[in-house]
C-alpha cells in the first residue's frame, strides 16, 4: 500500500517538474513588434535625418494626393468636365443633382488629407530642432519647406469652403479641437506661415538636406525654392484681391516672359507620378475614357485662331471612339491632359504666375501691362492673335477665358474665379434641374462631433 | 443547508483514511444489449467502479472483466447511451446489462474545463451540441453552414451564395463593435483558424482603392470551411460567458467545439457515402421591358437606336446564372482496432460546382485519429487533417471599374443582344464597361488552400483510489494553412484596356500558422458515494501568425498571367504575430447528484494587449440544481441553472501602434502619419455576462425544454470612433465604451412517437437579443455615411441602429441634419424548426430557419433602378408624370430608406426523404454489406421573404472576423443563391 503510495508520489512530483519547466518557459513576457510600418512614437522620441527627411517627403505625397479631387470635383462643380462613371451614378446625382449635405457623397474633397498633411507638416516641425544630425542651416531648410506646404494645404482648403472658414491647428488627441476660423483669418495664418518660410529659406544654406524629385528641377534649393514659395504666396494676394502684394510676390517669384515660349510659361515645380509599386499614377489620365469626359462648352466657347481652327488649348481635350452615358448626359470628348499615366502635374508654373500678374494689374486699371501678359498666353499658350494694344474690351472677360483655357482641369480654377467674380449664375447647365454650388460644406465627421456645429454644417442647395 | 455541511466535513474526514484493503480478484462475464432491439451493443466501456480496471465490449456485446473479490459496480458507459451502473455480487460471475438509447441527449458528457467535462443533465449553462447526423443530413459545404437553424440564439448568414460558402456567425447578438465578433473554433482541443485572407480581386473590381487586396469587399471564404463536416461527430456550442470562461479573452464570440469521429474496437468497419446533386439560381431579379426607342433612348443615349429591337428580350439572369452545376462528393471511413489501438480513418472528396459557368469549390481531404493505450495508465489520442481546398469563385460584388457580373447585369438591357457570336467573338457592350457573358467566360479568380491540423493528447492516470484520482491531461495541436489565390483577367475582356493597362494579374500567398499546447492536472476526490469534487489546474500558450504577400500587375505583354508580364507591378505585404499565455483554475463539485456547484477562473497575457506582460482574471461561477420526478408524465425532471462569467476580447494585432505610412515619390521613400491612431495602453475588451434559466424533461421523458435568459455587460469595449478630421486623424482605437445585451433562448425538443416502425420527432429552437450602448466616453460617430445609411454609436441607443438621410415632411428636398433612424440592423428574432418522420424504411426531414426583422440596404435593386433597367421602372410612381423607378432613383440619395429594407425570411433549409435499403437485398448484391441508405434531399429549396435583390443574408461589405462586426447591412451584387439538390446513396460494410 504504501509502496503505490510512494510510486504515485514519484509521478506527481516528477510531473510537476516537467509542467513547471514548460510553464517557466512560456512565462516569458512576449513583445512584439509593429512588422508593418514604423510607429508615431518612433519618429517622436527618436528622430532622426534620415527619418525627417523621408517625412518631409510626406509632404510631397500629401500634396499630390489633392491633385486628382480638386482637379475633378472642383472641375465638375466649375462645368470643365463631368464624370460619367457608369458604375457610380453618385457623380452625377450628388454633384450636379442634389443639394451638398455634410452626410453627402463626395463633401470631403480634401477636408481629411489636408489636416493629414497639416498633422504630418506640424511633427515635423515639432521634432526638427531635436535631429541631432542637421546643421542649423539644415533646421532651416526643412522648417520652410515644411511651413510652405502647410501653407499650400490651408489655402488649397480655403478654395472649397470659401466664407465657411476653416480650422488652422490640428489636434491629434481630439480633446481640444482647433476653432474654426474665418476666410479671412485662414488667409492671414497661411500668408504668415508663408512669410516665416521666406525667412526660414533665406538662411537655409545652398541646399536642402533632403533630395527632391524630378518635378522640382529648377527649384531645389532653399533659394531657387523660396522663388516656388512667393509664387504660391501670390496666388493666396489674388485670392484675397490684394494685388499690390500680389505683384510683390510675383516680382519675387519665378515669373518670366522671356522668352515667350511654351517651355517657359511650363516652367515650374511638378507632382511626378511614376507606375512603381507605392507611388501614384496620374489621378487625371482616363484614355478610354471610363469616367471624366469634357464638358461640351469647352469646345463651344473657344476662341478661333486667324486660321478658323479653335484655341490650341482646346488640345487638352479630345473626341474618343467611346461614348459614356451616365443618368441622360452623353460625351464622347475624353480628356487630354494627360497622354500617359506617368505626366506629371504642375503645382504651379509661369503660365498662372503671368495670369496673376495679368489679373492684378487689370484691377488696379493698368491696362498696358495686363494686356501684354494677356498677349503671351494668347499667343503662346492659344495661338491666339494678339489684342491690340489698345484693346477697349472688358479685360477681365479676357483674363478670365484665358485663366479657363489655360489652367483646364487644374485644381477646378475656373470655379474658384468665377465665384471670385460672382459669376457662378453665368455656368450652363445641362438641365434646369442642374445645380450650381457656390461653396462645399463640411463632411459630417467634422460636424458630428463639435458643439455647436460650425457654420459650414449645412445643406447647400446651390443656385 | 446543516446537514449538507456536515455531509461535507464528513467527506473530507474520510477522504484523509487509507483506501480499502485490496482482496484476490475474479473474472465476471456477460453481454451488453440495446433495451427494445435487443441488440448487442459492441464498444461498450466497462469500468470498476473506485478502479481504473475495466474493458470494451466485442461486437457482439459481449465482456470479461477482472475485478476484485466482493461486490463491486460495474459502470458501463457507451456514446448515446446513459450510463448504466449495475452491482455485482461477489457471488455472482455473469451479468446482463441492458442499455436505453438516448434520444434526448440528457447524459451527453459536455466540456466545462479545459480537461473536463460533466454530464448534459447537471450542467450549469446554455450548451447547444449538435450530433453527426444532425450535421451531414444535407450535403453542405461547410461546418458553420451545417448549423444554420439549429442552434438557438445563434445568426448564421452566408454573405454569398458562391461555391465554396463565406459565412457569419454571430453567438448571442454582437459582443464587439471593433474586435472579432467570430465565434473561437476548438477541434480535439486544437484552437483553429477561422482567417478570411482576400483573394485579390480588388485589382480588377478597384472596389475599395488600388490596393490589390481589400478583405472586406471581395466576399473572402472563412477558412472554417476548409473542414469535412463529414467527420465530426459532435459540435458543441458554448454561448454565454459563464460556460466559455474557460477560454477567456478569446471567447467574447462564443466557442464552437468540434470533436471528430474516433475509432471504435472491433473488426474494420466501413462506411461509405455518395452523392450527386445540383443546384438552380433561387432568385431572380427581373428587367425591364423597354416599351419604346424613346424610353430605351433616355436610359442609354442616342446610341441606343442602333440596337434597340422591340421584340427583343433577352434574360440575362438567365444566362449568367444557368450553369447546370454536376455536384460529387463521395466520403469512405473506417474505423476499428482493438482494445489498445483504435483507429479511424477517412477521406473524402466533393466536387460543387456554380450555378455560373467557370466557378467551382473542390474539396478533398484525410483524417486519421488514433487512440492507443500505451500503459495501464497512459493513453495516447493523435489526430490528423490534411485539407485541399480549391475554389473559383468569378467576378461579384462591389466594383468601380464596371466589370463585376452581377453589378454589370442591371445595367445591361433586355434589348440588347451581348452573346456570343458565331464565330466565336464577343459583342461589345456599348453602355457599359463590360460584357458580362464575355466576362464569365474568361474571369479566373482561383484559390487553393493546403491546410493541415494536428493533434495530440495525453491522459496520464497518476494515482487512483476509491476515493480519489489524480490525472495529468496535456493536449496540444497545429493549424497549419497556406492560401494561394490568382485572379487574372485578360486583356480581351472589355473593361480591360480601359486604363491603358490592358490585362491585370493579382498573386497572393497567405500563411497562417496556429499552435497551442495546453496541460493540465485534474483531481477527482469523491469522499462518499454523494459528493464528488472535481478540481483543475491548467496553462494555456497560443501562438498565431499570419504573413500575406501579394504582387499583382496591369498592362500583360503577351496576356500571360504571370506577374512578370506586366508593365506595371505592384507588390505588398503584411504580417501579423500573436502570442498568448492563459493560467485556468476550476473546482466543480456534485452533490448527491443533484446540486452542481463550479467556480473558476483564467487569467491571461497577450501580446497584442498594451501591457504584454499583465494578466487580465476573468472568474466564473455557477450553480444547477436537479428535481427529479417532479410531476411526473408532465415535468419528469426540471433543473434550475444560474451561471456567472467573465471573458474577453482581445485587441487586435497593431491596435496599439499608431503607424507611419510608407509610400514612394517619384523613387523616393515617404513617410506620413498614418490615418489611425493607435492606442498604446489598449486591452481586452471585458463580457461579464448572466445567464439563468431551466431544463426539463417533459411529457414522460418525451421531450426537453430548455428556457434561457442572459444579460451581458461588455465594459472596456474597443470602439475605433470617426474623429473629426482636424485631428489629423481619421479614426482613433481605443477601450472604454460600454454596451449592454441581453436575451432570451429557447428550444424544445419532443418525441411524441417512438416505436419501432413510427417515429417523429419535432425540435423548435428560438433566440433573440437586444443591445444598448449604455457608456460612451467619446462624442457619438458614426460608421458609414447617411446616403446610404450609417451605423451611429449613440448612448442609450442599440449599437446596430440604422440612420439615413430623409427630407423634413412639409419642406420637401430640405435634408433633416442629423439623420433619422431607419430601423435596426440586427434581427428581431431568428428561429428553426425541424420536423423528423420515420415510418419503417421510409425517413423524411424538413428544417425551417426564419429571421425576423434586421434592416439590410438593397444595393442589387438600387442599381438596377439607377440603370433605368428594374422590372417595375414603368410602373406609375407617387410622383404624377413620374415613373416609379425614375421616382426611387431620384429620391434615394435624400431619403435613405427607398432601398432599406427588413430581411426578415423564411428558408427551407434542409429537406431529406431517406429510405433504408433492406438488409436482405444489401446482402445479395454484396454480401459484406450490412445496410444500406438511399436519401433525396435539399439544401435552400424553398424560401419566403418580401426582400427584393436577391439574398436577404447576402452582405458586401465584412466578412467572416474582419473587425466590422456591427456593420452587415449592406448587399451588393453578391454571387446569387441557389437551391441545391442531392441525391445520397450510403453503404456500411
Amino acid at each position: 500500500m504504501r509502496t503505490l503510495h510512494v510510486a504515485a508520489l514519484r509521478r506527481v512530483l516528477a510531473l510537476s517538474l516537467l509542467s513547471a519547466t514548460a510553464i517557466m518557459s512560456a512565462c516569458s513576457e512576449v513583445t512584439v513588434p509593429n512588422y508593418n510600418s514604423p510607429n508615431v512614437d518612433g519618429l517622436l522620441n527618436k528622430p532622426d535625418a534620415a527619418t525627417v527627411n523621408t517625412t518631409v517627403l510626406g509632404l510631397l505625397v500629401g500634396s499630390r494626393s489633392v491633385v486628382g479631387t480638386y482637379g475633378q470635383t472642383l472641375g465638375i462643380f466649375g462645368r470643365e468636365m463631368y464624370n460619367l462613371d457608369q458604375a457610380d451614378a453618385r457623380f452625377v446625382l450628388s454633384w450636379l443633382l442634389e443639394p451638398l449635405t455634410p452626410g453627402g457623397f463626395g463633401v470631403d474633397i480634401g477636408w481629411s488629407a489636408t489636416y493629414r498633411q497639416i498633422l504630418t507638416g506640424q511633427t515635423i516641425l515639432d521634432i526638427v530642432d531635436k535631429v541631432p544630425d542637421y546643421s542649423t542651416a539644415q533646421k532651416e531648410g526643412v522648417k520652410g519647406f515644411a511651413k510652405t506646404f502647410i501653407a499650400l494645404a490651408m489655402v488649397e482648403q480655403l478654395r472649397v469652403r470659401d466664407t465657411f472658414g476653416i480650422v488652422l491647428e490640428v489636434d491629434p488627441t481630439a480633446a481640444k479641437l482647433g476653432p474654426f476660423v474665418t476666410r479671412e483669418e485662414g488667409f492671414t495664418r497661411a500668408a504668415a506661415l508663408l512669410d516665416e518660410a521666406k525667412v526660414h529659406l533665406a538662411a537655409a544654406g545652398p541646399s536642402f538636406p533632403f533630395a527632391l524629385t524630378s518635378g522640382f528641377a529648377g527649384f531645389n534649393t532653399p533659394t531657387n525654392f523660396l522663388r516656388v514659395n512667393r509664387g504660391l504666396k501670390a496666388r493666396l494676394e489674388t485670392y484675397r484681391s490684394r494685388w499690390q502684394d500680389a505683384l510683390t510676390a510675383l516680382g519675387e517669384s519665378f515669373i518670366a516672359t522671356t522668352p515667350a515660349t511654351a517651355a517657359t510659361l511650363a516652367t515650374g515645380v511638378y507632382h511626378v507620378f511614376t507606375t512603381s509599386s507605392g507611388d501614384a499614377v496620374n489621378p487625371m489620365f482616363d484614355p478610354a475614357p471610363r469616367q471624366l469626359v469634357a464638358h461640351p462648352s469647352f469646345l463651344q466657347d473657344a476662341q478661333r485662331r486667324t486660321d478658323g481652327t479653335p484655341d490650341l488649348r482646346t488640345g487638352k481635350i479630345a473626341v474618343s471612339t467611346t461614348t459614356l452615358t451616365s443618368q441622360g448626359i452623353s460625351s464622347n470628348q475624353r480628356l487630354n491632359l494627360a497622354t500617359t499615366n506617368v505626366a506629371s502635374i504642375a503645382l504651379i508654373r509661369v503660365e498662372e504666375l503671368v495670369l496673376m500678374r495679368a489679373e492684378a494689374n487689370v484691377a488696379l486699371g493698368n491696362r498696358g501691362p495686363a494686356i501684354q501678359d494677356l498677349n503671351v498666353i494668347r499667343t503662346i499658350a492659344g495661338g491666339l492673335a494678339p489684342l491690340a494694344s489698345d484693346f477697349g474690351g472688358n479685360l477681365l472677360d479676357e483674363l478670365l477665358y484665358n485663366r479657363r483655357y489655360s489652367l483646364f482641369g487644374e485644381y477646378g480654377h475656373r470655379w474658384v474665379d468665377l465665384r471670385r467674380y460672382a459669376r457662378l449664375g453665368t455656368l450652363p447647365r445641362f438641365t434646369p434641374a442642374h445645380r450650381i454650388y457656390p461653396i462645399v460644406p463640411l463632411p459630417a465627421d467634422e460636424c458630428n462631433q463639435r458643439k455647436p456645429e460650425p457654420r459650414g454644417c449645412v445643406q447647400v442647395s446651390g443656385i | 443547508m446543516r446537514r449538507m455541511w456536515s455531509a461535507l466535513l464528513a467527506g473530507l474526514l474520510l477522504a484523509s483514511g487509507s483506501a480499502a484493503a485490496q482482496a484476490p480478484t475474479r473474472q465476471i462475464t456477460g453481454i451488453v444489449t440495446e433495451d427494445g432491439s435487443k441488440a448487442p451493443i459492441g464498444s461498450a466501456q466497462i469500468q470498476v467502479r473506485g478502479t481504473t480496471t475495466g474493458s470494451l465490449t466485442r461486437e457482439d456485446g459481449t465482456f470479461s472483466v477482472r475485478v476484485p473479490g466482493g461486490d463491486v459496480t460495474l459502470i458501463v458507459r457507451r456514446l448515446g447511451y446513459p450510463p448504466v451502473e449495475v452491482r455485482v455480487l461477489a457471488s455472482q460471475s455473469t451479468v446482463n446489462i441492458v442499455m436505453r438509447k438516448d434520444a434526448l441527449k440528457l447524459d451527453q458528457v459536455v466540456i466545462t474545463g479545459q480537461a473536463t467535462g460533466i454530464s448534459r443533465r447537471n450542467l450549469p449553462n446554455s450548451v447547444a451540441s449538435i450530433s453527426a447526423e444532425q450535421v451531414s443530413k444535407v450535403s453542405s459545404p461547410s461546418v458553420d453552414q451545417a448549423l444554420q437553424g439549429k442552434v438557438a440564439g445563434a445568426q448564421i448568414s452566408t454573405s454569398t451564395g458562391a461555391p465554396g460558402g463565406g459565412n457569419r456567425v454571430r453567438i448571442r447578438g454582437i459582443s464587439s463593435i471593433l474586435g472579432s465578433a467570430q465565434p473561437l473554433y476548438v477541434i480535439d482541443g486544437v484552437i483553429v483558424s477561422d482567417v478570411s485572407i482576400g483573394n485579390g480581386i480588388n485589382k480588377v473590381t478597384r472596389a475599395a482603392g488600388t490596393a490589390i487586396s481589400a478583405v472586406t469587399q471581395e466576399a473572402p471564404v472563412n477558412r472554417i470551411s476548409d473542414l469535412n463536416p463529414n467527420d465530426v461527430e459532435s459540435m458543441e456550442v458554448l454561448k454565454g460567458s459563464a460556460a466559455a470562461a474557460i477560454y477567456g479573452s478569446k471567447a467574447s464570440g462564443g466557442v464552437i467545439i468540434i470533436t471528430t469521429k474516433r475509432g471504435q474496437a472491433g473488426k474494420p468497419q466501413f462506411n461509405f457515402r455518395s452523392g450527386l446533386g445540383t443546384g438552380r439560381l433561387a432568385y431572380r431579379n427581373g428587367q425591364r421591358k423597354f416599351q419604346s426607342l424613346a424610353d430605351a433612348t433616355t436610359a442609354f443615349g442616342p446610341l441606343a437606336s442602333q440596337f434597340y429591337d422591340a421584340n427583343r428580350f433577352i434574360d440575362y439572369e438567365s444566362l449568367a446564372y444557368g450553369n447546370d452545376p454536376l455536384n460529387r462528393e463521395a466520403t469512405l471511413a473506417v474505423s476499428g482496432g482493438s482494445q489498445d489501438t483504435r483507429y479511424f480513418i477517412s477521406g473524402n472528396g466533393r466536387n460543387e460546382e456554380g450555378i455560373v459557368k467557370n466557378t467551382y469549390a473542390k474539396k478533398y481531404g484525410v483524417r486519421v485519429n488514433v487512440d492507443q493505450r500505451l500503459t495501464d495508465r497512459i493513453e495516447l489520442q493523435v489526430g490528423t487533417e490534411v485539407l485541399r481546398t480549391l475554389s473559383d469563385r468569378g467576378l461579384f460584388g462591389n466594383d468601380n471599374a464596371g466589370n463585376s457580373i452581377a453589378y454589370t447585369l442591371t445595367k445591361v438591357p433586355s434589348f440588347l443582344d451581348l452573346r456570343q457570336k458565331s464565330d466565336g467573338s464577343w459583342p461589345v457592350n456599348p453602355f457599359y464597361n463590360s460584357n458580362p457573358l464575355h466576362t464569365i467566360d474568361l474571369i479566373k479568380n482561383q484559390e487553393g488552400v493546403w491546410r493541415t491540423i494536428s493533434n495530440a493528447r495525453l491522459t496520464w492516470d497518476l494515482f487512483a483510489s476509491n476515493k480519489q484520482e489524480l490525472r495529468f491531461v496535456g493536449y496540444g495541436g497545429t493549424d497549419v494553412l497556406a492560401q494561394h489565390n490568382e485572379v487574372y483577367s485578360p486583356p480581351e475582356l472589355q473593361y480591360e484596356p480601359l486604363d491603358g493597362l490592358p490585362g491585370t494579374t493579382a498573386v497572393s500567398d497567405g500563411n497562417n500558422t496556429q499552435a497551442n499546447l495546453n496541460l493540465n492536472l485534474v483531481h477527482v476526490w469523491r469522499p462518499f458515494t454523494r459528493l464528488s469534487a472535481t478540481s483543475q489546474i491548467g496553462t494555456q500558450y497560443e501562438r498565431r501568425k499570419l504573413g500575406v504577400s501579394r504582387s499583382s500587375a496591369q498592362g500583360l505583354l503577351g496576356g500571360l498571367e504571370v506577374v512578370t508580364s506586366g508593365t506595371v507591378r505592384d507588390i505588398d505585404e503584411t504580417r501579423l504575430l500573436t502570442e498568448d499565455f492563459g493560467v485556468f483554475g476550476q473546482t466543480e463539485l456534485l452533490l448527491n447528484d443533484r446540486l452542481f456547484l463550479t467556480v473558476g477562473a483564467r487569467a491571461d497575457r497577450s501580446s497584442n494587449n498594451g501591457e504584454t506582460g499583465k494578466f487580465y482574471l476573468f472568474p466564473k461561477a455557477s450553480a444547477s440544481y436537479r428535481l427529479p420526478n417532479l410531476a411526473p408524465g408532465l415535468v419528469d425532471e426540471l433543473k434550475l441553472r444560474v451561471a456567472y462569467g467573465e471573458t474577453g476580447n482581445q485587441p487586435l494585432y497593431g491596435q496599439k501602434f499608431t503607424p507611419i505610412d510608407l509610400s514612394n515619390i517619384g523613387g523616393l521613400g515617404a513617410f506620413r502619419i498614418g490615418t489611425g491612431r493607435g492606442a498604446s495602453d489598449i486591452r481586452p475588451e471585458r463580457q461579464r455576462e448572466i445567464e439563468a434559466g431551466f431544463d426539463a424533461a417533459i411529457l414522460g421523458n418525451k421531450g426537453t425544454l430548455d428556457v434561457t435568459a442572459f444579460q451581458r455587460n461588455i465594459s472596456d469595449l474597443l470602439i475605433t470612433r470617426t474623429l473629426p478630421p482636424t485631428s489629423g486623424y481619421s479614426s482613433e482605437v481605443s477601450n472604454g465604451a460600454e454596451m449592454k445585451v441581453w436575451g432570451v433562448e429557447t428550444s424544445l425538443s419532443v418525441f411524441p412517437i417512438q416505436q419501432t416502425n413510427f417515429s417523429w420527432n419535432t425540435r423548435l429552437n428560438w433566440g433573440m437579443n437586444r443591445s444598448e450602448i449604455t457608456s460612451l466616453p467619446v462624442a457619438p460617430f458614426l460608421l458609414g455615411a447617411f446616403q446610404v445609411g450609417a451605423v451611429r454609436i449613440e448612448k442609450g441607443k442599440s449599437a446596430t441602429q440604422i440612420i439615413g438621410n430623409d427630407t423634413l415632411p412639409k419642406s420637401p428636398r430640405t435634408l433633416v441634419p442629423q439623420g433619422v433612424l431607419m430601423g435596426d440592423g440586427n434581427p428581431k428574432w431568428n428561429g428553426g424548426w425541424g420536423n423528423e418522420v420515420r415510418f419503417h424504411r421510409f425517413s423524411a426531414f424538413a428544417l425551417l430557419d426564419r429571421q425576423q426583422g434586421g434592416m439590410l440596404a438593397n444595393g442589387t435593386w438600387r442599381h438596377y433602378d439607377l440603370g433605368q433597367n428594374s422590372r417595375d421602372f414603368d410602373a406609375p410612381g407617387p410622383v404624377a408624370g413620374q415613373s416609379l423607378g425614375n421616382f426611387r432613383r431620384s429620391t434615394y440619395l435624400v431619403v435613405t430608406r427607398i432601398y432599406y429594407q427588413e430581411a426578415t425570411y423564411t428558408k427551407l433549409r434542409e429537406v431529406t426523404l431517406g429510405y433504408d435499403v433492406p438488409t436482405s437485398i444489401v446482402q445479395k448484391l454484396w454480401g459484406r454489406a450490412q445496410s444500406a441508405r438511399l436519401q433525396l434531399s435539399g439544401r435552400n429549396l424553398f424560401w419566403w421573404t418580401n426582400f427584393r435583390g436577391g439574398d436577404p443574408e447576402a452582405q458586401n461589405f465584412g466578412a467572416g472576423n474582419v473587425p466590422d462586426a456591427i456593420q452587415r447591412n449592406r448587399e451588393l451584387a453578391a454571387y446569387p443563391s441557389s437551391r441545391t439538390y442531392w441525391l445520397n446513396f450510403n453503404v456500411e460494410f
